[in-house]
Formats: structure tokens, sequence, C-alpha cells
């Protein structure tokens, strides 16, 4: 465990380095998604009568928003460090180290988490500040909603990994679920309908989205979260998730390395 | 140099059973048989240098002992540990230098480099701490400690890749081609190192096209061909086996008619404005003393008669040429 924190803070202090080496390449991008934001807001503001909807419909949108970066950070994020990682060649470097290529690959997902998670939160309060976003912020719930959620996308970042390690060529798929992502997160602030409720609720994203809306929207507590017929969906649809992302991805891990693809891209 | 050979019966650093690698084939590229039934041990406080024409299998098989490939038969052992069912134990021991310019993080400066690959490798980063001023040095990298590893030139990355294997302290190194593309004197330089680091009690693998530097750092050179490997040999013994004696011989002849190089039994190697080279293969004093007598009685003057050293690179190119008709090779196995 303490070896692996070592290999974990090695990634994350190697990818911060790297980020503050173009700090404004860095800055712009967050300068960028703050003014996009802000700019959805206003626009609300000009075309929706003023009301509760208004508040309501910006909440949404920055929850959406909120969990499609998360998600960005994470699936996204990894993919495409694991692409720079096999052209730039030291992908086949990092990977001959004692540890399995399951476990590096899961530190390089975390790293790349853990390295923008600060920049993820101050976003978040800047957009709650800025644009005056009322959302009840009740911890406990927020420490159980995000971890499985996360679970769930550790599992998706190890598909994706595992398809670059033996595809190579997944930018486009990546884009194509990029987009998928954007709608759920966005979409499930409304209703699915009576089929796609029994789906999505096994889906730790969405029901994690909807479990979001009900704390940060409808003030809704621990026990709300915490009740089996919320909780179970999520925790079960997570490890799940993550169960077959490591099946996946040694499966296509095997593929690489049979077929001497890792080096390449 | 030094060339101590270690008692055969110790522990090998590593060692290679019947190992192969077959690419498998695909719709329309047909299976690459790559690596065949390699048999080899590579022990402590010895360099074997890895000799092989362009798509011989060295990468490969170095790429398997890293764990990066899956081989298709056959077993790695890495000190005690077999490497299939102790990944772990078995690369922890293991440094390694992949082929080309792929061991570095760009954005990221020499200093940053050497603990962030050290790291991975759980080495005690006080110890790299401490120790890497004296190893940059060593490298000729100091002064270069904040320098992004994209700045560098190609053969200051090269040698920060060594220093960080070089740090990591584990028993067995496999270089891929560390000298590639290095000036003279870097070269020289990584090859004192790579001397030195066996010297230490470390095993080296070592995968080269320049002969001249297997040839000083190697204390056995394995040659493989098509996968195969051929010879596995100490470096004298395999010069001793191909010593043939060759004389070269260069004439001038200003009038008359040129000597008939194949009457005096040699080979005419270069014949130009009354310049001759001629060269004579043999084992037998006598045949030196008969050509000269014959010259005796010709115009030719004698400008030079010297007796060429086997090199390991006429001893490769000769094994390689050999590989398949297997005349000399009988002798190697
Ligand atoms: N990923 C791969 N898929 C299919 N065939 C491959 C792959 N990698 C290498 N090969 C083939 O395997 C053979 C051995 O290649 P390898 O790279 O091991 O040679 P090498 O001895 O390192 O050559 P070089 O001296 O040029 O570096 C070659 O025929 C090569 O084409
Ligand atoms: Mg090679």
């Amino acid at each position: 465990m303490k070896r692996f924190a070592k290999i974990l803070w090695a990634h994350t202090k190697a990818n911060l380095t790297e980020l503050l080496r173009y700090p404004l390449e860095f800055g712009t991008m967050y300068l960028i998604i703050i003014l996009f934001l802000g700019g959805i807001f206003l626009g609300i503001n000009a075309f929706v009568p003023a009301g509760r909807f208004l508040g309501d419909t910006r909440t949404a949108i920055f929850i959406g928003y909120m969990l499609w970066t998360f998600y960005m950070l994470t699936v996204q994020g990894a993919t495409f460090a694991i692409i720079r990682g096999a052209r730039e060649g030291f992908l086949e470097r990092e990977l001959a180290s004692p540890y399995s290529h399951t476990t590096v690959i899961i530190t390089k997902i975390l790293a790349s988490t853990l390295s923008r998670l600060i920049h993820y939160l101050l976003i978040a309060v800047v957009c709650i500040l800025l644009f005056g976003i009322d959302v009840h912020l009740d911890a406990a719930s927020l420490l159980l909603i995000f971890p499985l959620v996360y679970l769930f996308l550790l599992g998706l970042g190890l598909i994706f990994a595992g398809l670059s390690l033996a595809l190579k060529r997944v930018r486009s798929l990546v884009g194509i679920i990029q987009m998928a992502i954007m709608l759920i997160s966005f979409g499930a602030l409304g209703s699915y309908g009576a089929f796609g409720e029994a789906v999505f609720r096994w889906i730790p994203y969405t029901q994690g989205i909807r479990l979001l809306r009900d704390v940060l929207v409808d003030g809704a507590g621990f026990t709300h979260v915490a009740r089996p017929g919320n909780l179970l969906p999520l925790a079960v649809g997570a490890v799940v998730f993550f169960a077959l992302g490591l099946v996946v991805f040694r499966a296509l891990d095997r593929l690489a390395m049979r077929r001497g693809l890792i080096g390449q891209f | 140099m030094s060339r101590q050979r270690t008692a055969s019966d110790e522990l090998p650093a590593l060692r290679l059973e019947t190992l192969s690698k077959t690419y498998p084939g695909g719709l329309r590229r047909k299976a690459v048989e790559a690596v065949r039934g390699v048999e080899m041990r590579v022990h402590p406080g010895e360099v074997v240098a890895l000799l092989g024409p362009n798509g011989a299998g060295k990468t490969t098989l170095i790429k398997m002992v890293c764990g990066l490939l899956l081989p298709t038969a056959g077993r790695i052992h890495i000190g005690p540990y077999d490497l299939e069912r102790k990944r772990s134990r078995a690369l922890a021991r293991l440094a390694v230098v992949l082929e080309g310019d792929r061991n570095l993080r760009f954005r990221l400066n020499v200093r940053e480099n050497i603990l962030f690959f050290a790291s991975l490798v759980d080495a005690d980063l006080a110890r790299v701490r401490s120790e890497f001023p004296a190893v940059l040095e060593r490298f000729g990298l100091d002064g270069e400690e904040k320098t992004q590893a994209r700045n560098l030139s190609k053969g200051q990355r090269q040698k920060l890749s060594l220093a960080i294997a070089y740090l990591t302290r584990a028993g067995l190194m496999l270089l891929d081609e560390p000298t590639l593309g290095l000036d003279v004197e870097a070269s020289r330089e990584l090859q004192r190192i790579i001397r030195d680091t066996a010297d230490s009690g470390r095993a080296v693998l070592v995968t080269t096209h320049e002969m001249h530097v297997a040839q000083r750092i190697a204390d056995r050179v394995a040659i493989i061909n098509q996968g195969r490997l051929v010879t596995l040999k100490p470096v004298d013994e395999l010069l001793e086996l191909f010593r043939f004696r060759s004389y070269t011989v260069r004439l001038r002849v200003e009038d008359g008619p040129p000597p008939d190089p194949e009457a005096l039994g040699a080979r005419l190697v270069e014949s130009r404005d009354g310049y001759l080279e001629l060269e004579l293969e043999t084992d037998d004093r006598g045949r030196l003393f008969a050509l000269l007598d014959a010259l005796r009685s010709s115009e030719a003057e004698i400008l030079e008669i010297a007796r060429r050293q086997p090199d390991l690179e006429r001893v490769f190119l000769e094994i390689i040429a050999d590989d398949g008709r297997d005349e000399k090779l009988k002798a190697l196995r």
C-alpha cells in the first residue's frame, strides 16, 4: 500500500509538473471553461423568464457540467495520457516495472484525476460564487456518491486504456462516448421515462447524477442517499463496472502483449 | 578493462529457457517467428553483447524479458524468480534502457526524470537523491539538472536514460542499442560505465550493431540470426576460433607485367596505377615465404607486409554468412 502510494504520488507530481510547464495553455483552458459556463448562464438569464425555474436550470446545468468534467478528467484524461505515452514512447518504460500493467494504468488514471482535482474544485467554487449558483452542499452525501461514481469511471477508464493499447486509434470512439456522456449528464436531470428509469438506475453515472440532483438541488439529506433503493444500485453498478473494466483491460493488455502493440501508436 | 570470468555454477542473473516468440499473423500479415528457442544465461559481473542483423529478434527478446511482450514458449528467470509466476519480484531486479528515444518524459527535467523513474521501481529515493549529483557528473550531465529532457541532445538523453537505469541499482541491466547515435567520446564514456557496472557485480545484456563496442566491453558475445541463437561464446574464444592468419602485401610494379596473384596463391584485393594489394589467407608460414620468393624474381617493389588480426566484425560477418550452411558453425555449437 505504501509502495502504491509512492508510485501514485510520483505520477501525480509528474503530471502536475508537466501541466505547470505550460501555464498559459493551462490558464486559458480554465478561463475558457469559466467563460463558456458564464455564457450559458447569462444566456439563460436573458431568454428564460425569471423565477424558480431559472435557478433550477442553472443548477442543473452546473451539475451536469461538473459531472461531465469529472468524466473528462478521469476517462478522457487517462486515455489521452496513454496515447501520449505510446507516442512519446515512455509508456513502455513505465510499464516495465515490478507492478502489473493493471496497477500501473490504474495509477495513471488516479494520478490524472488527482493532478486536476484542485482545478476541478476551483472551477466549481468559481461557478458557485460568480454565477450565484444555489446548491446544498451536504458533505457526507457527496463523499458517498462521488467515490462510487468514480469507481464506475475507473472501470470505464480501464476499458479505454485497454482499447488504446490494443487498437491505438481510439480518439473518435472516445469522442463519441464523450458526447453520449454529455447527453446523459444533462439529460439525467429530466426524466427518462419508465424504461429509461429502470435501465439508468443501474448505471452508476446516471444514478449518481440523480442522487446529486436530489442532494444539491432539492436538499435531500444523507438518509435519502443511503436508502438501499438508492444506494444499492449505485454501489452494485460501480463495483460491477469496475470489475468489468479490470477484466476487459487484462484481456486487451494480453492481446497487446502477444502482438507487440504496447509501444506502437 | 577487466575480463573476470564468473563461475558458471553461480545463480545466473538472467536465464532464458527455449524462449520463443511468434508474432501472430492477421488478415493481411503473415506470422513472424522473431525468436526461436533461445537458451541463454547471463551471470553477475559479466557483459553479454547480443549481436545480430536488423530484424534478428534482439529487441523482441529484450522486451520479453521486461514483461512487455508475452513469449509464445519458453521461460524467463531473473535471478531466482520466474518472470511469469513471480513477475513483481523478477522485474524488481531489472533496469532497462529501451531501444530508441523512448525512456524519458520529455517535459520533465533531468532531475524530475530521475526521481520519477526511480520511484516507479521502488528505489530508495533518499539514496538516489544523495547519489545523483555524482552520477550526473559521471555521465557528463552536471549543470543540466534543470534542463527539460526535450531540450537535451540525443546523446544527452541517452546518457540520462542510462543514468536512470544505473541509479536503480538493479542486478540485471538490459540495454537496447545504448550507444546508437553517440559521438566517439560519449560512446567511450558509456562503454566505460557499462563495463564498470558489470565489474561492480551486476549483469549486463546489451544489444549493439557496433562490433568494436562489443569487442571492447563484452565478456561474451551472443549472435542471433533470424531469431535463432547461433553462438554464445567468450569474445576471445570466438576470435580464436576464427583465427586464420591473414597477410596483406602491398606492392608497386613500375615496369613489366604485374605478378599473377592466382599463381602466387593470393587474392587480389586492389590494383590501381601500378599499386597492388594482395591478401594471403593461410596458417602455413611456408606459403608466405613462397609468395615473397616469387616476388623476388619479379620487378615488384614490396611496400608493406602486414598481418591482419581477425576482429569481431569479421567474425560476425562470417558467422552470419555461414549460418544455414552450417560449416564453421558446427564448431561453435
Ligand atoms: N509488433 C510486431 N508485430 C509483428 N512483427 C514484429 C513486431 N515487432 C517486430 N516484428 C518482427 O520481428 C522481427 C524481429 O524484430 P526485432 O525488432 O526484434 O529485431 P531487432 O533484432 O531488434 O532489429 P534491429 O537491429 O533493427 O533493432 C522482425 O522481423 C520484425 O519485423
Ligand atoms: Mg532492435
